[in-house]
This record gives structure tokens, C-alpha cells and sequence, in this order.
């Protein structure tokens, strides 16, 4: 009776943690269609109403979920403090600060990261297109995560349930 | 409150230094940073230079003007592409950053300015009561004249149009409230941040910021219902063309333009086709040999002084 139980118990948390898997898939994928949809509104305020960058993160902060929202309005306060430091360091700081517990992969903010180097600078088209050219990286990165996504998620429940199978086998 | 507005747009290796020689900031005028150069500040009309340590004075490096650019810019030197073509930006609270350094062309016009070496922070002053003393000569039985402020730079004719505005607005002795429509194109009057003045600008005032003037004063008319519109710094046909509009649509209107006299005004043709044609009916002259802000004359549409500054007590402003 005991061994059944521990059997149930010890399928059941790996089922669950093949599940976790693939639900933190589907949140990362999630995540950065939410950001795609935030950089839209930030390359839309610089085309049109040419807003400084401060303006922008407390205008889009305010109603973003988090932690981006707070990462927005924060990086602006910071920016309002002119306590020193480029605009990369600020937001690569930002990016670092409260973008760590979000569900985005290292990739995906190493190459977040790198667009802080090209914001600020001089020529608006050329902000416009720096977040365009990330944009559309982000884009194809959603893209390969979709397609691959069906067969990802499968495989983590697969594997959670078999995996537990294995650890009954080898336990009994 | 103001000093502290503007040693945060200052390099962070020298708002210590600017704020140990500047008593008060009320009389601080300007602050110029060059590269390799001393730092300059015009302090109560007296050219001042900042010590690093006693006798040496300190100098500005191009760290300096890259780290101040940035605070100008919010970081976000592509919003200000405009204000880089006139050569300067206007911050929080009304203060105007001159820059010089390298031009950029773009057909054989100026779009923007790089490697700047040259940085001239010029205080704007709200000084409220200034206009006091002018309102017995622009006013009749509770009604405005149209008002056109001459003077030469530095000599505070913006800060006379300002509280011009805010009394007009709010009301005094001499005429009833009334709504007054600002065009503020260098956001110099109100002051704006993200749209709303920061300068008291009375109760009944509407402003267009960073518009403009021409554009702006048309766009008020339409919008608004602007009993009085008033503008900093007519220059060129257009905007004479919207002033002339404005007076034909029913609005007062009050002005500001460069000259050192009424004589060098009508030397312009579009200004002596306005003095001719009597459109503006008081004309106020400024200039700073008694003290910035000082009257020198009011003259009306016929060119006859009302008032002239050895008549009375000088400085207004």
C-alpha cells in the first residue's frame, strides 16, 4: 500500500514538473510577445511625438505589467536623477536590476541589453529603426519558439510522466 | 528651488563648485562652459570665474559638455532635433542652453549640431510685479492697447511679457481677467514641462508650447477664443502677417521683439509698415543701463513718449 502511494506521489511531481516546463515555455513565449508589444508603442512615440526617452518609459510604465512596467519607470527615474553615466549604463543597470526574475531567456536580454547602445542617440529615424531592427530579431525569436512550441510542450509532459515511471521502476 | 533645477543639468564635477560661488541664485545670469576653458558664470551683471581651489580656476573638459548635453537631452538628444537647429533647448523651469560646436548641413541648412565645445546656460527669472508699473500706459478704461516690447537682448523683455500675461490673465486695477492665448515657440515663458507651465502665468491663460508663432497664433484664434494672444520674439514676415490676423480677428495683442530703439525697428521693413500703419498702439523700449529690466520709454501709435525713464523711478523689472 505504502509502495503504491510513494508510486502515485512521485509520478504525480514529475508530471507536475514536466507541466511547470512547459507552462514556463508558453509564459516565455508569452512574455516577449508582450514586450514586442511594448517596443511598438515606444517606436511609435518616438516617430510621432518625438518624446524624450524618460517621457516615454513613465507614459508606457505606468501601464505595463510587471516587472517591465517597473523596469520602465524606474530606469526613467533614474535617467531624471542625471546622477552620471551613459544611457547604455542606465538601462543595461535597469535591464539587470528588474529583468532578471521576468521569463525571458539570457538571450533575449543580452540582446535587450544591446539596444540600450543605440538608443538617445542623435537622429530619430535612426532610433526608429534601431528598435525596429530588434523588433523584428524578436519577432523570427517568437516565431522559432512557436513552431518548435507544440512539440516542446509534448515532450515536457512526456518526459515528466516517463521520467517518473522510471524513478518507480528503478525505486521498486 | 531654481538653483537646484539647474545644478541638476550641470556636470555632476562641478554643481559643488557653481554652488559655493553662487550666493544666490536670483542674480545669477549665466553660466558658460567652453571646452579647455574656464568656467564662466555672469553673476549680478559681473563676469565671475569658478575656482577649483583657491586662485586656479576650474576648467571645463569635453567629459564635462558630453555628461551636460546628456542632462539637457534627457538623454534623447533625437527629441530636440528642432531646438539643435536654432542652437539651443530650452529646460525645465524656462532656462535657455545655447550650444555652439560643429554644424551639421543638410541642403545647405543647419540640422543639427555635434561635437559641441560650448555650452551657455542663460536663467530664465520670474519676476512677479514687474509689469506693475506699465499697465497705466497700455491700459484705457479697462481695455488693453496692442502692446509690442522692444529691447535688445538680456534685457528682460521676456520676464515683462511674462508677468504681462499673468496680470492680464488673472486681472488687476487697471482691466478685468481675460483670457489670454500664449504662443510659447522656445518655451521660454511658461516654462512648460510635458505641456503645463511651470511659470505663473495667470488663471485664463491657454499655451501652445513649442509651437510655431505664426502656426500657434492662428491655431489659438481657432481653437481658443483667445481675447489676448501674446508671442516672444516677432522676427520675420510670417509671424508679422499671424500678428496682423490675430488684430483683425478681435484679439489684443502683446509682443516682444529685438531692437535697441524705435528708430532701428523701422529701419526692418515689415516693422516700419507696422509702425506706419499704427497697428501696435503703445510701444514699451527696454534697456539695462540702469539694470536689466529698466524702461526706458513708452511711446503710442503716433510715436509719442507717455512716459520716458528720466521721468520716473527706472527699473520695473
Amino acid at each position: 500500500m505504502l509502495k503504491i502511494a510513494g508510486s502515485i506521489l512521485v509520478m504525480g511531481a514529475t508530471t507536475l514538473f514536466g507541466m511547470k516546463r512547459a507552462s514556463e515555455l508558453r509564459e516565455q513565449c508569452r512574455q516577449m510577445e508582450y514586450v514586442r508589444h511594448l517596443f511598438y508603442q515606444l517606436q511609435s512615440e518616438i516617430r510621432y511625438a518625438r518624446s524624450p526617452l524618460g517621457e516615454i518609459f513613465a507614459s508606457i510604465g505606468k501601464n505595463a505589467k510587471d516587472p517591465y512596467g517597473i523596469w520602465l519607470l524606474r530606469t526613467g527615474e533614474e535617467m531624471s536623477k542625471r546622477d552620471g553615466g551613459t544611457f547604455y549604463d542606465l538601462w543595461r543597470a535597469g535591464v539587470r536590476k528588474y529583468l532578471g526574475v521576468s521569463a525571458l531567456s539570457q538571450t533575449e536580454l543580452n540582446r535587450l541589453e544591446e539596444l540600450g547602445g543605440r538608443l538617445g542617440l542623435m537622429d530619430a529615424d535612426m532610433q526608429v529603426k534601431a528598435v525596429e531592427l530588434y523588433l523584428s530579431g524578436l519577432s523570427s525569436s517568437i516565431e522559432e519558439i512557436r513552431e518548435g512550441m507544440k512539440s516542446r510542450v509534448r515532450l515536457c509532459h512526456c518526459l515528466g510522466v516517463m521520467s517518473g515511471m522510471l524513478i518507480v521502476i528503478l525505486l521498486l | 528651488m531654481q538653483g537646484e533645477r539647474i545644478l541638476n543639468i550641470l556636470p555632476r564635477s562641478v554643481r559643488f563648485l557653481v554652488k559655493r560661488s553662487v550666493p544666490d541664485f536670483e542674480f545669477l545670469q549665466e553660466i558658460r562652459l567652453r571646452t579647455r576653458k574656464p568656467l564662466l558664470l555672469v553673476y549680478g551683471g559681473k563676469e565671475l570665474f569658478v575656482e577649483r581651489v583657491r586662485g586656479e580656476p576650474y576648467i571645463v573638459t569635453k567629459e564635462d559638455l558630453k555628461e551636460m548635453v546628456d542632462y539637457i537631452s534627457n538623454y534623447s538628444l533625437y527629441a530636440y532635433e528642432q531646438e539643435m537647429k536654432q542652437g539651443f533647448i530650452t529646460v525645465e523651469g524656462g532656462h535657455r542652453i545655447g550650444m555652439a560646436g560643429q554644424v551639421i548641413l543638410e541642403a545647405g541648412r543647419v540640422k543639427n549640431i555635434k561635437h559641441i565645445s560650448s555650452v551657455n546656460v542663460r536663467m530664465s527669472h520670474e519676476v512677479i510685479g514687474c509689469a506693475d508699473k506699465v499697465f497705466p500706459y497700455i491700459t484705457r478704461q479697462k481695455e488693453l492697447y496692442h502692446t509690442l516690447v522692444i529691447s535688445p537682448p538680456r534685457c528682460g523683455k521676456t520676464t515683462l511679457l511674462r508677468d504681462m500675461i499673468r496680470q492680464i490673465s488673472d486681472g488687476n486695477r487697471y482691466l478685468k481677467g481675460k483670457s489670454v492665448g500664449v504662443v510659447d515657440e522656445r518655451s521660454e515663458i511658461g516654462g512648460c514641462y510635458m505641456g503645463a507651465a511651470q511659470n505663473q502665468l495667470g488663471i485664463r491663460t491657454d499655451i501652445l508650447d513649442c509651437c510655431p508663432k505664426a502656426e500657434g497664433m492662428i491655431m489659438l484664434i481657432r481653437s481658443m477664443g483667445p481675447e489676448v494672444i501674446a508671442v516672444d520674439e516677432i522676427g520675420n514676415e510670417e509671424d508679422v502677417h499671424a500678428v496682423e490676423y490675430a488684430m483683425h480677428c478681435g484679439c489684443k495683442l502683446i509682443a516682444t521683439v529685438h531692437g535697441r530703439s524705435l528708430d532701428e525697428l523701422k529701419r526692418k521693413p515689415v516693422f516700419d509698415r507696422l509702425i506706419r500703419e499704427k497697428r501696435f498702439e503703445r510701444y514699451i523700449l527696454l534697456g539695462n543701463h540702469a539694470g536689466t529690466g529698466a524702461i526706458s520709454a513708452i511711446y503710442d501709435n503716433d510715436v509719442s513718449c507717455l512716459f520716458h525713464e528720466n521721468d520716473a523711478e527706472k527699473k520695473v523689472c
